[in-house]
């Protein structure tokens, strides 16, 4: 056998440029293979750090049934057990939030300038995600402070402060230092309404958040919502979301099932998720279509290979080479040409991954028009070893299956007819 | 051809029935009963409401002032509640008129319109709807009624009458079964049933006072049957009937002047 291997790895260099062109095809198809999913995978993490950051947080407590429901019908009635679950000293966390959530209606009112009703403007309302917010906590463990475009965050010294999305305060007409009138319904399912004046607008880069979210201190939506020190949602961020399963798995075995819910940022926005899966189908027909290309110049090489040589297969078989050695000696020939690609082209794409985890492709050119989707204009790759792993595979596999037709045909000349073939 | 003949003897067969439904003694009793809790034609006085839900940390009370003109064949109702404790519930006030349903916010002095899609709904939390407190739809005008049944608790004679809605009739319910004592067409209970015939809420009448020289009973007791833990209770502090109310309480102006 190791003859027919010996023989198989000289033909690859028989013919060297032919051979060192298909390799440098298939390196150069893996690495961008490789490259492209580094960056894909680079963007969809940031995109998920993003939205677990600035508002979702890794891990949501709530009462049982409050996700599906979003009323104050499901509460955490008893807030200082239920944060006592989550161990906050710990490394793998960097803090946790409470707050309180609930749909309601926001509209402009503005003040005349005679103080008294300005009546002139039509108000407009639009529905709603009240939350109340410690300003402390979210400063810790959120970076929706960064994200304020105009004014500033919210604080307990301004107990009727509210800070809205970019989106819902273009849509209501008010900016900074106008008058809003929220609506809700209370603890005791009786309507509330109060005023509030807008202190700052974000502009987060998510379309709920932007368009659909009021934030206030907690105490006031508290007292609004005569809730006492009751809430809905205490939310826990990680250092690393490695610990996401550790974590969340600890804080629900410390709580009743039947009155809490535990819940990850995937089960918080399944949207994200199936965003990523979405945007990775895309990714994967690009790959699909260059792989394609690669397995079909290899096979146009190994063709090419095989009918050249006719006479010597002749000859081998002539010699008492079985046809199943002859196959296999140019199914090896294969082997070698698309292995010492794939060896290159891993490295070629390591190398240009790995730079771009250091130095991030770098659309400042385009910042504008990306910060209006929140997107950082900085992309940086990630380096996964599936991706590795996966590409390479996909590679070798496709690359030996197309080299099945010449092998088969290689071994299947018959002798006579061979040697004489011009 | 076939068709409409058969359409034809159904409504022949049925009419009757539906026409001659309304049991003119029934209906008395019912109009007597209304007036015992509501006056002739008008009310007025202050009443207490108690919430009690399963999932809340304690009972809600509820105090408030109300007037009402009832509906009459050509008339709309009026009423106008007035919320007086708690104190941050204080100064709200809801009006009715007609169909029509308001309600003013005191701290943004702000009056909003109920739309005729929520007088269903619970009046506060309790369960007791927007329709029930300001009732527009009337027990005498919108319903057949039937004598079903009499018999004699403890010595008193009940009679239990069965209200079935009208065609058009501003009602959800598909009936309501009223037992009323006949001595003085005071009532003990009330049973609404859903469009299916399903019971969903029972309402009892107890501590039978006098007020303003009538006789009625002060503490109602409202119990939804899919809620099981709940309840509503309305004791009555004060009532006076047919006083004449002074048009001006049932206005925009009044309403946003938190009554004071």
């Amino acid at each position: 056998m190791s003859a027919f291997l010996k023989l198989a790895w000289r033909n690859v260099w028989r013919n060297t440029r032919r051979s060192v062109l298909t390799i440098i095809a298939v390196a150069f198809g893996l690495a961008l293979c490789i490259y492209t999913y580094a960056i894909a995978v680079g963007y969809h993490n940031q995109m998920i750090r993003d939205a677990i950051g600035v508002f979702a947080g890794h891990i949501q407590v709530h009462a049982r049934g409050w996700d599906d429901n979003q009323t104050l019908e499901y509460l955490i009635e008893e807030p200082d057990k239920t944060i006592a679950t989550v161990p906050v000293g710990d490394k793998r966390i960097v803090g946790l939030a409470p707050r309180v959530v609930t749909p309601g209606l926001v509209s402009r009112k503005l003040v005349a300038k005679g103080g008294g009703e300005d009546t002139s403007k039509e108000e407009n309302t639009q529905f709603i995600m009240i939350v109340g917010a410690d300003p402390a906590a979210e400063l810790k463990i959120t970076i929706l402070a960064d994200k304020i475009r105009r004014g500033k965050f919210i604080s307990n010294d301004d107990p009727t402060g509210i800070i809205i999305g970019e989106d819902l305060a273009e849509s209501l007409g008010v900016d900074v230092g106008d008058r809003v009138l929220l609506w809700t319904q209370d603890y005791y399912e009786s309507l509330q309404a109060q005023f509030f004046f807008v202190r700052g607008i974000y502009r987060a880069g998510a379309f709920d958040l932007d368009g659909g979210y009021a934030i206030a201190p907690l105490a006031t939506i508290q007292r609004f919502l005569n809730l006492d020190d009751m809430l809905t949602t205490v939310t826990v961020r990680l250092s690393d979301p490695q610990h996401l399963e550790d974590v969340s798995g600890e804080i629900d075995s410390a709580l009743n099932p039947k009155v809490y819910e535990v819940l990850t940022w995937e089960e918080v926005m399944p949207e994200l998720r199936q965003y990523v899966v979405f945007d990775d189908i895309g990714a994967y027909v690009f790959l699909a279509i260059l792989i394609i290309v690669v397995a079909f110049g290899i096979l146009n090489t190994q063709l090419m290979a095989v009918f050249e040589r006719i006479k010597e297969f002749g000859t081998m078989l002539a010699l008492g080479a079985r046809p199943s050695q002859v196959a296999f000696t140019v199914f090896a020939e294969c082997f070698f040409m698309t292995g010492v690609g794939v060896l290159i082209g891993n490295v070629l794409g390591f190398i240009a991954a790995y730079i771009n985890t250091k130095v991030p492709i770098n659309l400042s050119s385009e910042a504008d028009l990306l910060a209006v989707f929140g997107i950082d204009p900085k992309m940086y790759a990630a380096i996964t070893w599936p991706n590795f792993v996966i590409c390479s595979g996909i590679i070798m596999g496709l690359a030996l299956l197309m080299s099945l037709w010449p092998a088969m045909k290689a071994a299947r000349f018959r002798p006579v007819e061979a040697l004489r073939y011009v | 051809m076939k068709r409409s003949v058969v359409i034809a003897v159904c409504v022949l067969l049925f009419l009757p029935a539906l026409i001659s439904g309304d049991d003119q003694s029934a209906v008395e009793l019912v109009k007597r009963m209304d007036s015992i809790i509501r006056g002739t034609n008008s009310s007025e006085g202050s009443m207490t409401m108690i919430i009690k839900k399963k999932r809340w940390r304690k009972p809600r009370t509820i105090k408030m002032k109300f007037w009402e003109v009832k509906r009459a064949e050509n008339e709309p109702g009026k009423s106008f509640i007035l919320i007086t404790d708690p104190v941050s519930e204080a100064g709200k006030g809801f009006l009715k008129i007609g169909n029509e349903m308001w309600s003013y916010f005191p701290n943004v002095n702000t009056t909003t319109k109920i739309p005729p899609s929520m007088m269903l709904q619970n009046w506060m939390g309790s369960d007791f709807t927007n329709d029930d407190l300001v009732r527009e739809s009337s027990i005498v005008l919108d319903y057949t009624h039937r004598t079903l049944d009499t018999e004699t608790q403890n010595g008193v004679k009940l009679t239990t009458i069965e209200l079935i809605p009208k065609p058009d009739a501003p009602v959800t319910w598909g009936k309501i079964v009223i037992t009323v004592r006949e001595e003085d067409a005071i009532p003990t209970r009330q049973e609404y049933y859903n469009e299916k015939g399903k019971l969903v809420r029972v309402m009892t009448f107890e501590d039978i006072k006098v007020m303003s020289g009538q006789k009625l009973p002060t503490k109602w007791t409202m119990i939804p049957k899919d809620k099981p833990g709940d309840g509503t209770v309305i004791i009555v502090n004060d009532m006076k009937f047919d006083a004449g109310i002074d048009p001006q309480t049932f206005t925009m102006a009044n309403l946003r002047k938190g009554g004071l």
